[in-house]
């Protein structure tokens, strides 16, 4: 018997716009935030009576989705390759900014590991331990991380 | 070096410029709408999806389909059905079929001579007016529309992307499977663990992906696991799910065994980019590696011993399987400029040393050389070594010390010492009142042609390793060489002499915070390599990967290089973690690629690269 709190519909209306929004920064795509989000809400579903007890299903998801985001630019550095080795003259694969948001610009210039943690830490205002066991990293490549980022949106 | 101030009002407008920046695009989400289009997605992928077409060419590619494939990778007890089996078999199709065509463009044009088709086929199909979109929306549109099953999709052999080793499948052989009632198509060397098996006649059970235990699972690019390893390496095969849902067709693959969980899963991710890309993943490193290619070689994992070298091109094209002869051939002592022989038996321990023997008359080159550390001869014939002197015989004690030497017959009538170094007490690990490890011990491991610079390692822990480049005139001291990092760190591998002037290295880039923590006394970042001119002391190039990373154990990598006509091109590579599989990049000035080859644990661009002349047998 699984006791589940919320609905599954319940926990997307609660938690989707704001992993879309995250999505976006981590990719810098709104359209490309959307697919992935879709995906993560996909696994969420397939593991929706495990999910559902955690405390924190949108912690859950946002691990997924920095993963996913992570996954999604390795492939795409590879199909860059890729297309360059052909001699294509491709339309370009990654996507682009769709806007001229901001922030948006300022963390597109950061690796995507770092792009979640410096959303995570300046959007959400998640605190580096926080960010370290949402990741599932090390607390000291959370600041590292933060650190290098710093710098990079300061020089920008 | 990274400015750290603690800046708060800096840090308060990128709070504030996320923030806001974060609300508008919450803002902007159709969540209602979002929520529908989830829910239809979800009534197309979480039900079986049925197959739709027979497809009858043995030689059609799975990369063919413009469709999403779900990759599910697994090293377990391998759960499938054969045709027919009321038990286990895939369930009817979704009700909203509508039949998925694959573009035309996508469809292989041709079923002549295996390598030229693969050829054709991947080219056209990543042609940018003909290639499947991109988008992961493609994948949830295309399991909407799935038609009628087939029960015909797996009746027909179709060819992997790519061997393990990223080689051509060519043309599969078809035989009757030993362990079930069923065909199983194989391509590659039958027994090699490069080949691949289709298990024909087969309907994979869908529900294995929910219910099995499948270690991971990649819907083009992404991917969840689910670890079920039997054995490390597996004793069983790693088992490939390809899942064509425009098709509506799973198939099985089987591959080793012997691969680890690890090495299976990043095949099954390459095999789902190659299936998207329509193009073998890797193919190679031409954009780095120039027009010559490189050499790989696999390691029997019980023995540690080399057991097949393989010689590819540039592009990543598999040129040849090098025969066992060709190699024995860089089996031979090495040899000094007067034709004599010599053989040293590397031996761990201060004041343990092994003598430096000319083969041909069994004795020493030189009396000193009666008892070296280490040992390294040039091209030009110049001996370095190093020996510890103990006159009580065990180290430490008074009078004790280490000294590098060098000597080349025919020209000096005694070595010269280049540097001589006392015990450091702080440094010894072990010392039962004979035997003594100390971190203090510098073996040379490499010279420059002419022998005016020196590479040397240093295990200054029982577990950390580093590398420094000394000039032989002034041997007490490294070099602190030119660096791109902010904080330079370790030299992490060993470093290549690729001229007499320039040196390759593999760099620690330390990350502040991380040479601060308690825990990481030398600190970790990312990993550089780096060429710099020892004339003068500059930089080169210096280039890295965003994903490369020494081994989380030692700290570590491996390093290969090579000047031709001037251009320095590098391989760094090595496993992550010791679970992990060897992992290779080639890197040069602006270019960084990854020519991995599943179940390869070493890479060279010369075959000699691949024997240690000291490790042989005299004669």
């Amino acid at each position: 018997v699984v006791v589940v709190g919320t609905s599954f519909d319940e926990c997307f209306r609660e938690h989707y716009a704001s992993i879309v929004a995250y999505g976006t920064s981590l990719t810098g795509d709104r359209d490309t935030a959307r697919d992935l989000a879709q995906e993560a809400f996909t696994r969420l579903h397939a593991n929706w009576t495990k999910i559902a007890r955690y405390d924190a299903p949108g912690a859950w998801l946002r691990r997924v989705m920095a993963n996913l985001a992570i996954d999604r630019h390795r492939s795409r550095a590879s199909e860059r390759r890729a297309v360059d080795r052909l001699r294509s003259r491709a339309t370009p694969t990654a996507a682009a900014p769709r806007d001229t948001d901001a922030w948006i610009r300022l963390v597109g210039e950061l690796p995507p590991r770092q792009r979640a943690i410096v959303t995570l830490h300046y959007g959400e205002d998640m605190a580096v331990a926080d960010i370290a066991e949402l990741l599932d990293i090390n607390v000291n490549t959370v600041k590292s991380a933060l650190s290098k980022a710093r710098e990079t949106l300061r020089n920008n | 070096m990274p400015d750290l101030t603690p800046d708060p009002a800096a840090d308060a407008r990128l709070r504030e410029t996320a923030r806001s920046s974060l609300a508008r695009e919450a803002a902007a989400v159709d969540t209602e709408a979002d929520l529908a289009a989830l829910r239809e997605r979800l009534a197309g992928v979480t039900s079986p999806v049925p197959a739709i077409s027979g497809r009858p060419a043995t030689t059609r590619l799975l990369a063919a389909a413009a469709a999403a494939v779900l990759i599910i990778a697994g090293i377990t007890a391998i759960a499938w059905t054969r045709r027919g089996d009321d038990g286990q078999s895939v369930a009817p199709p979704a009700p909203s079929a509508a039949t998925t065509v694959p573009s035309a463009a996508a469809t292989p044009a041709t079923t002549t001579a295996a390598t030229t088709t693969t050829a054709t086929t991947y080219a056209s199909a990543t042609t940018p007016e003909t290639a499947p979109p991109p988008s992961d929306t493609a994948s949830a549109e295309s399991s909407t529309v799935a038609a009628a099953p087939d029960p015909d999709c797996t009746a027909e052999p179709l060819a992997p992307p790519a061997l393990v080793d990223g080689s051509v499948p060519g043309e599969p052989a078809i035989g009757q499977s030993t362990e079930w009632a069923g065909r199983v198509a194989t391509w590659g060397p039958a027994g090699s663990p490069i080949a691949v098996s289709q298990l024909l006649d087969a309907e994979h059970d869908a529900s294995w992906v929910e219910n099995g235990a499948p270690t991971g699972v990649h819907e083009r690019q992404v991917f969840r696991t689910a670890a079920n390893l039997a054995g490390d390496p597996a004793t069983q095969p790693a088992h490939i799910v390809t899942f064509d849902v425009a098709a509506g067709c799973v198939r099985s693959y089987l591959v080793g065994p012997g691969y680890t969980y690890r090495e299976a899963d990043l095949l099954a991710q390459w095999w789902a980019d190659a299936l998207q890309l329509g193009t073998p993943w890797p193919t190679g490193g031409d954009d780095a590696l120039g027009e010559r290619g490189y050499f790989t070689s696999a390691m029997d994992r019980a023995t540690y011993t080399t057991t097949t070298v393989r010689e590819f091109a540039a592009d990543g094209r598999l040129v040849r399987v090098v025969p066992d002869a060709e190699l024995a051939a860089f089996r031979r002592p090495p040899r000094l400029p007067d034709g004599r022989t010599l053989s040293w038996d590397d031996r761990y321990g201060r004041c343990f040393g092994a003598p430096l023997v000319v083969n041909e008359t069994g004795d020493p080159l030189h009396p000193d050389f009666a008892s070296v550390s280490s040992v390294v001869l040039t091209d030009s014939g110049t001996v370095f070594a190093t020996r510890d002197v103990c006159p009580t015989g065990h180290w430490g004690d008074e009078g004790s010390r280490s000294e590098l030497l060098r000597f080349t017959p025919g020209v000096d009538s005694e070595p010269v010492i280049l540097d001589a170094r006392p015990p450091e007490p702080d440094t010894v690990w072990f010392d039962d009142g004979t035997v003594v490890y100390a971190g203090d011990h510098r073996p040379v491991v490499a010279a420059s042609p002419d022998g005016r610079h020196l590479g040397l390692v240093e295990y200054y822990t029982t577990e950390n390793t580093r590398w420094e480049i000394r000039r032989a005139e002034s041997a007490s001291e490294p070099i602190a060489l030119a660096s791109a990092c902010d904080v330079p760190g370790d030299i992490v591998a060993e470093p290549v002499f690729v001229s007499n002037e320039v040196a390759a290295v593999a760099r620690m880039c330390v990350d502040p915070t991380t040479a601060e923590s308690p825990e990481g006394t030398r600190g970790s970042g990312t990993v550089r390599v780096e060429v710099v001119s020892l004339a003068d002391n500059t930089l080169v190039w210096s280039n890295t990967t965003d994903w490369f990373t020494p081994n989380a154990y030692s700290s570590t990598t491996e390093l290969v290089a090579r000047s031709v006509d001037g251009r320095v091109t590098a391989i760094i590579y090595g496993p992550s973690d010791v679970e992990a599989p060897t992992r290779a990049v080639a890197i040069d000035a602006d270019t960084a690629v990854e020519i991995t080859r599943l179940g390869h644990d070493s890479y060279a661009f010369e075959l000699a690269d691949f024997i240690d002349p000291w490790q042989l047998s005299p004669g």
